[in-house]
């Protein structure tokens, strides 16, 4: 673990037995940051922000990863960054499986990806190695049985401001950035 | 034991003895439910009340169970959530799927 006043570092291994320590070590570290702190509903967010990023970590990242949270005058941004697994989607309209860089699709271009069954969440493309994730639209599941199994990112997008992923192609690494906004 | 079972009143009444629910756990949970057979169909009461914090892949073993429950002509209900884990079942929606009741009493109710 590393921090100054403004930024902590957590090394977060490849396997986790309790996410405790974690998220009391994050919360703690935001515990002077006024707008969080005494906002209940947006500290619980907050909480499962992390809980959901070092659940990624531990799923898909198949390698150690780090989560950074740095504290700015009006904002809380959150990083999760590693080397493991590159993030890839299914376009739901075409089938086609897209990984990182995006060099099929153009900027701008707004399509639903598709990430396990029926679990689906509407991405931007910024340039080929960043998209944004979207607020998904409220939605009511008639069908129990056709329900997603999976919640992770849109769990993220629903708490944050904003939801990023960055492909870095020259050291091939992964970032997922969550930035709360007050 | 990371989760215990007993039927009252007709319906089986699982405690998940868990502070953390999350990846580490989701796929045991998803198959103890499965294998919940005391009563048929189905009535299953899960008192969450233990649960400090909550994952989305263990939200996702619980509609797993609630998919198998519904599809035996059974009913599932969900007990003593703290704010923390009310907080996932809402962003997810999932407070419109479950019933959510507030204890066992009232689970019962809901039930029969």
């Amino acid at each position: 673990m590393a921090s100054n006043a403004k930024k902590l570092t957590l090394e977060i291994p490849v396997h986790i037995s309790s996410y405790k320590m974690f998220i009391e070590t994050c919360c703690n570290f935001v515990s002077g940051f006024e707008p969080l702190a005494t906002d209940f509903k947006r500290l619980s967010k907050f909480k499962l922000v992390i809980m959901e990023l070092l659940t990624n970590a531990m799923k898909h990242s198949r390698a150690v990863s780090f989560i950074e949270l740095e504290i700015g005058s009006r904002e809380i941004i959150i990083k999760k960054i590693d080397s493991g697994n590159l993030f890839t989607f299914t376009d739901d309209a075409t089938g086609i499986l897209h990984g990182f860089p995006l060099t099929a699709i153009a900027p701008s271009t707004r399509l639903c990806a598709l990430l396990g069954n029926n679990y689906k969440l509407d991405v931007l493309v910024k340039n080929e190695n960043v998209i944004e994730f979207l607020e998904p639209a409220a939605v009511d599941y008639d069908d129990v049985q056709l329900m997603p199994e999976n919640f992770g990112l849109m769990v993220i997008r629903q708490c944050a401001s904003s939801f990023h992923y960055y492909f870095n192609s020259h050291e091939g690494k992964n970032a997922f950035e969550v930035i709360f906004k007050f | 034991m990371n989760y215990s079972k007993e039927v009252i009143d007709g319906t089986v009444y699982v405690t998940i003895n868990l502070s953390e629910a999350s990846l580490n756990q989701s796929e045991d949970f998803k198959k103890f439910l499965y294998d919940i057979d005391e009563v048929h169909p189905p009535k299953i009461i899960l008192d969450l009340g233990k649960i400090e914090y909550m994952d989305s892949s263990f939200i996702g073993a619980l509609v797993g169970g609630l998919k198998n429950v519904l599809s035996k002509g059974g009913e599932m209900a969900l007990i003593n959530i703290n704010s923390d884990v009310m907080s996932l079942f809402e962003l997810t929606r999932l407070d419109k799927v479950f019933k959510i009741c507030d204890n066992k009493e009232d689970a019962l109710q809901q039930l029969n």
